[in-house]
Formats: structure tokens, sequence, C-alpha cells
């Protein structure tokens, strides 16, 4: 797949979220953002959500939890996300409300070569339960030092923390080089 | 030793420590893209810090937002203070939270976990 192709590939995956949350009843998007994920451009990103689940009169630990997520989430997709020039501006963002809940919904391309260890630290955490992640947690943070990478893995710690756990992934590789990564996380009022 | 300054931004805190005032303060939000170079003079100035005999810093956190690389650089902070006790200080740390924000006042608990300095809490 040569690089057009990968963007349009991306692009038709954020299409068909959209679409499929457009069509339900029970769901609404309140923020999609594909491509640009600048400094500037998640900071406009951070300003829109708090502005819009302010705006829609959501409780302030909700907006706060929801505001946490997407600060790791795209701040972990400015660390980790490939920087070869077919995977430039292909990522993207959607958060949603679900039945009262609402969904942050991210995918970037990542490169195959660290696909498996993320693979592995998610399936780790995913398997925790309450207890065990928050002492996972405090282990790591511990330990924490920070690199050119981030910060020992506390990054999605938080996100598992903040969601409960309810934090759903997939991989699919698109071709030698790189794999479509999509994370699925709920976030609750309680 | 003179004052340290930093100017709150929308994605990072105001720090200020203020010796002759003793008034020691890390206020607002803190997500920083790159959390260690940007708690980096912080971290220097408390390193090359020795309080006066005696005297009781209190050092006042009042944080909304923090993200992951900031805990990480926040316990390095409390840390340096941890140190200040070595150099004839005595450091305690006023950790303060909205009063509808338990993540915050967790994250609090969770540094207090980890540090040998006495923690307050208190709500703003």
């Amino acid at each position: 797949m040569n690089s057009g192709m990968v963007k349009t590939f991306c692009q038709d995956k954020w299409e068909a979220i959209q679409s499929e949350y457009k069509q339900a009843e029970d769901k609404r998007i309140v923020l999609s953002n594909f491509g640009d994920l600048s400094e500037d451009g998640v900071d406009a990103i951070l300003m829109m959500v708090e502005n819009k689940l302010e705006s829609q009169g959501e409780p302030r630990m909700l907006i706060k939890r929801i505001f946490t997520v997407v600060v790791e989430c795209l701040q972990n997709i400015r660390i980790h996300a490939s920087r070869t020039d077919s995977a430039k501006d292909t990522s993207f963002i959607i958060i949603a409300k679900e039945n009262g809940d609402y969904k942050v919904i991210v995918a970037n391309l990542a490169d195959n070569n660290i696909v498996e260890n993320i693979k592995t630290k998610l399936l780790k955490v995913t398997a925790l339960n309450e207890r065990a992640l928050k002492k996972v947690y405090l282990n790591s943070l511990a330990m924490g030092k920070l690199s050119i990478k981030g910060g020992a893995g506390l990054g999605i710690l938080t996100i598992a923390l903040k969601s409960n756990n309810n934090l759903k992934f997939n991989f699919e590789k698109v071709n030698e080089d790189l794999t479509f990564f999509n994370m699925d996380i709920k976030v609750s009022a309680n | 030793m003179s004052k340290f300054l930093v100017t709150e931004s929308k994605n990072s805190p105001r720090i200020c420590f203020d010796p002759g005032n003793n008034h020691f303060e890390i206020s607002g939000r803190s997500y920083p893209e790159n959390a260690e170079r940007f708690y980096e003079g912080a971290l220097e100035w408390i390193d090359g810090y020795s309080p006066e005999d005696d005297k009781k810093i209190e050092v006042n956190f009042m944080l909304q937002y923090v993200s992951s690389s900031s805990v990480i650089c926040v316990l390095q902070l409390l840390k340096s203070f941890e140190d200040l006790k070595g150099r004839g200080g005595a450091v305690s740390i006023h950790w303060k939270h909205q009063s509808d924000d338990e993540d915050i006042l967790a994250t609090g608990e969770d540094l207090a976990s980890l540090t040998s300095l006495e923690f307050e809490y208190s709500t703003f």
C-alpha cells in the first residue's frame, strides 16, 4: 500500500466510525478530528473538548476525566506514532456520547517493530483488576523516569484508571512498515 | 537565594519559589508536552537552595490537571524537597484540590505514599 493509499485507509476508518455514530439514535459525536495532531492541533482539540462538555452541562469530574484521557491519548500519539512520511497526518480522534457515557476513540499508524511491545503492555494492563492496576501504577510512578519515548507506561495506566479499565484496542497491519492501531475508551460519570 | 518564578500558561502551571517571603507554590494545569524540560529549572533551583536554620517551608500545590509525565516530574520535585531535610530544612506539603475533585486528591495521596514528606490536604 503506497502512502496515498495509507492515508485513504485511515480516513476510511475514521469515516466508518463516524457513520456508525451518526446512524445510531442513542449515540452522538461531540468532537471529531482527522489529521492535524501538531502541538497546536492538540491544544485546539483540548480546548474544544472542555468547552463543548461544559456547554453541555456535564459534571466537572466527568469533564476532567475525559480531558485527562484525551491528553494522555494525544500525547501518546505525538510520542509513539510512526514518523514516516506515509504516516503523516493520519491520526484521528472521535469523542462521542453513548447511552450516558462517553467514548474516546483514537487511532494512529505505528511502526511494525514496536507493535508487539505495545500489544503486550496493553494486554497486561487490561487484564488487571482495579486494585492491581493501582499497584502497578504506583510502582511505575516510583520508578518512573522520563525519556524521549515517554514515562514508564504511566500514560496507558492513567487511561486505564480513569476509564475503570474499559479500554478496547485493535491492531491491523497495513503494509510491511506500518500497523493501524486504535483504542476505544469508555469514560463514565461514576 | 533569589526567587524562582514561571508564569502560568494554558498547559503548564505557575511556579513560584520565593524564599524571602517563605512562599512556595505550584498552581494551575500541568500537561506540557515536554514535562521534563518544563520542570528542569524548578528542580535545579531546589537542588541549589539551602534554607535558613529552623525555617519551615510550606509548599502549596493547587493543581487542576496533572498529566502522567507531569506526575513523574512533581514526584521528582517532592524528592528534591525531601533532600532539603538533609540540608537543615523542614518541609511540609500543602496539597490543595477543588472541592469536587477527588482525582487530584488521589494524586496527592499517591505522591504522599512515595515520599516521607508531611502532607496536609485542603480544598480551594
